[in-house]
């Protein structure tokens, strides 16, 4: 029998959480426990939460493993809790403790005393002490005892039955007397005495009053027998009622069983219904069309009764059994995927099998590590951390030889490539200075891989990007003000790329450069008077410069060079304009006039003394300066 | 013996007309001779040296300098005249050359370049020689 079909109710059955709300459908009644329909109309009561065993059962498809339940898909063997308890499971010891070993006994002994081949038959109340023990053991979680009080459920019921028979076979024997009474009351009665008849003559007519009692009597008597039928209907529906009654819930206990996968009591119970109802009625009391119906139905193939619920349980222990044994034997084989698929198969349908509880934790460790890590490749595929996901696999494949990489890798590899397209095309848009396409496809390449080693890449550059041009624009400024033209004029490299989109700053680079070509212009032209050995020249060119770029180091380092060369002309030169800064035009004059010796092509010289002899003598109009009449100057 | 031949110049007229000639030259010159300046009495010649090189303590002083005119710089509508002098001193390795104002007054006299002259000069609040007297060297 193939109980993958029925993996999903397995699955979902070992849900504690899941468990009470688990109600079984009986046929043609309300669901017990449920809520009682909010009477008035006034608030529109709420749509009550369709039962797991009514129209909403979970659905399996085998060929994906994934579990379809209210809306959500689940893979079988990816589910996280399942994949929780299942690594418990693993670095779990084996039950193989006294104590587990006894409550087995028990169990075993328990269904050796409800065996038709028992001795004496079955025996329910050597079954019952037995479950009775059992269910003092942990393990068991008082399932026994539920089974126990079902049982006592159904004596009860048998005895309320037997109480009900006893009744209507008393009513029976009270009917037949009114019946003979009604009989009786309507010929002559022995108590009256017949009146006398004179001889060949004819009785005389029973009076009016004697009528009318005879019919009263009689009357009495038929109140009487529909009163006794009546009752005794009422009691005879009470026994079916009840009957039924009893039979749906101890079959709502098997099923339960069944689907918590605890087989054990699962066919334990099923023999009991078998003991306990001997009528032969064992098919259970599914709701016509019912999810629970057209599971049995559907996925078994077989009628939904207390015998299919135990040959299914009894299939499901060989099925773990074989599982079990597989897994041992891939284990050895160090073929740990089909080992582990194996193993968490056997443990999905006999979590409380003795076979699985009883595995040897070194068998188990053979695969814990491989189903721990790859759960940790579910998990980082799950968030999309394909880098370690990645890493997984690798390890994965070299520690088990039959794991199936392809699925992994190739999300690993689509979600780099979508990744990757997405931050090429921000790279394209950052070249463009197309910010929101930078930021679409970050976002995007963010999306698939969130943690893509090339979008931190990229974001670091981006960043540094963003700091250097920042800095670069902030350095700009900087020696702007400090009218550093020249370090601005080398690295117009880096500052072109810097301004780049940023109309001042173009505007305030250009301004730098084309002053500070002025200034290479001049340097050049003095290099080339120096190298004529016209070195006053070429110092006279710098100096000139140096007013509007003080700074410049090329300038000042030529100056100081030249100034060596030169020292009487220089010297002429500084005191003329000292003197001439000061308003001594005279004596200013004739410094002029002595460097202009010293070097006649003196450019400075030449407009000095123009300078000051139009100060001194103007050349159109005006009288010739007054001399100073001022307090004398100080050096 | 034969008595030698005299010659036909007489020597002692020749000898008194050479020296009237003499004296008459002589006396013409003094009576042509340049005059001794006046200016030139007592007056102290151009430290040119000490000019460039501190001038203050010269402001308002007078001194008599001799130059040549290397440039004129500037002609004024009064006639002023704005001079570049160039003046020798022992204190200097090489002559230099110091800014000069003639005033209008000296407007009619002929000052050219590379002519020297000598020069009664007062040195002005600014450091300009300002010409009081004039005479060609």
């Amino acid at each position: 029998m193939n109980l993958r079909p029925l993996l999903p109710c397995l699955l979902f059955g070992c849900l504690p959480a899941t468990l009470p709300a688990q109600v079984f459908d009986a046929p043609g009644g309300t669901t017990p426990g449920a809520a009682p329909p909010a009477r008035g109309g006034a608030s529109a009561p709420a749509a009550p939460a369709k039962p797991i065993f009514g129209q909403e059962l979970p659905m399996l498809n085998p060929g994906s493993e994934v579990a379809s339940w209210n809306g959500q898909n689940w893979n079988v063997a990816d589910q996280r809790l399942f994949r929780a308890r299942f690594e418990k499971y693993l670095a779990a010891p084996a039950a193989t403790s006294t104590g587990d070993q006894a409550y087995r006994d028990l169990l075993l002994k328990a269904m050796k005393a409800l065996s038709p081949t028992q001795p004496g038959g079955p025996s329910v109340a050597q079954a019952v002490a037995l479950t009775g023990q059992a269910a003092d053991f942990p393990i068991d979680a008082r399932l026994c005892d539920s089974l126990n009080q079902a049982v006592y459920s159904v004596v009860l019921y048998k005895k309320n039955a037997k109480l009900l028979g006893e009744m209507n076979k008393s009513l029976a024997q009270k009917r037949k007397d009114e019946a003979w009474n009604l009989k009786i009351s309507g010929g002559p009665t022995t108590t009256t005495p017949a009146p006398q008849t004179p001889k060949g003559g004819t009785p005389p007519p029973p009076t009016a009053t004697q009528q009318a009692s005879e019919f009263s009597i009689a009357g009495n008597h038929i109140k009487n027998m529909v009163e006794i039928d009546a009752a005794r209907v009422a009691n005879a529906a009470k026994m079916t009622v009840a009957e039924l009654k009893a039979k749906v819930e101890f079959q709502a206990l098997i099923v339960q069983f069944f689907l918590q996968r605890r087989f054990e009591h699962c066919i334990l119970a099923s023999r009991l219904y078998r003991a306990l109802f001997e009528d032969g009625d064992a098919g259970l009391k599914l709701k016509e069309g019912s999810d629970v119906e057209k599971l049995f139905i559907q996925t078994t193939g077989v009628t939904p009764t207390v015998s299919a619920l135990d040959s299914m349980a009894s299939e499901a222990i060989r099925d773990v059994d074989e599982g079990v044994q597989a897994f041992v034997y891939l284990a050895e084989r160090q073929e740990l995927e089909s080992a582990s698929k194996r193993l968490s198969e056997a443990f999905v349908v006999g979590e409380y099998l003795p076979r699985v509880r009883t595995l040897a934790r070194e068998q188990k460790e053979k695969v814990q590590d491989f189903v721990r890590q790859g759960n940790q490749l579910i998990s980082a595929i799950d968030v999309k951390d394909y880098t370690l996901a990645e890493e997984i696999v690798e390890t994965l494949r070299k520690t088990a030889k039959d794991f199936d990489f392809s699925k992994p890798r190739a999300a690993i590899e689509t979600a780099r490539s979508a990744s990757g397209l997405h931050i090429q095309k921000a790279r394209s848009a950052a070249i463009a200075k197309d910010d929101q396409g930078v930021a679409d496809n970050i976002a995007q390449a963010a999306m698939i891989w969130p943690t893509n080693p090339d979008l931190k890449a990229f974001a670091t550059q981006v960043a540094a990007y963003g700091d250097m041009n920042s800095r670069v624009l902030n350095d700009l400024d900087t020696l702007i003000a400090q009218k550093n033209y020249r370090e601005i004029f080398r690295e117009q490299t880096k500052y072109a790329g810097g301004v780049l989109g940023k109309p001042e700053y173009e505007q305030k680079l250009k301004a730098v450069l084309e002053e500070v070509g002025k200034v290479e212009r001049v340097v050049m032209t003095a290099d080339e008077l120096a190298k004529a050995g016209d070195s006053t020249g070429a110092w006279e060119r710098l100096e000139e410069i140096a007013r509007d770029f003080p700074d410049d180091n090329e300038v000042n380092r030529r100056r100081a060079e030249l100034s060596r060369k030169n020292p009487n002309f220089i010297h002429a030169i500084t005191e003329a304009r000292r003197h001439e800064d000061n308003a001594r035009a005279g004596i200013s004059l004739s410094w002029y006039l002595r460097a202009r010796r010293a070097y006649p092509a003196s450019l400075f010289a030449k407009q000095g003394i123009e300078r000051l002899a139009d100060k001194i003598l103007p050349e159109k109009g005006g009288p010739p300066a007054p001399p100073a009449d001022k307090p004398a100057d100080k050096l | 013996m034969a008595r030698r031949r005299r010659s036909g110049i007489p020597l002692r007229p020749t000898l008194i007309g050479l020296a009237a000639l003499l004296l008459a030259g002589g006396a013409a010159w003094w009576q042509r001779r340049p005059a001794a300046e006046a200016f030139a009495v007592g007056s102290q010649p151009f430290p040119a040296g000490e000019f460039l090189e501190n001038f203050f303590g010269l402001r308002g002083n007078r001194y008599l300098v001799q130059g040549r005119i290397t440039e004129q710089l500037r002609y004024g509508a009064d006639r002023t005249r704005l001079f570049a002098l160039s003046v020798s001193d022992a204190a200097l390795a090489e002559p230099c050359e110091v800014g000069l104002l003639v005033p209008s007054q000296f407007g009619s006299l002929n000052i050219q370049t590379g002519q020297e002259f000598r020069m009664l000069v007062e040195v002005d609040q600014d450091g300009l020689l300002r010409a009081l007297e004039i005479s060609k060297s």
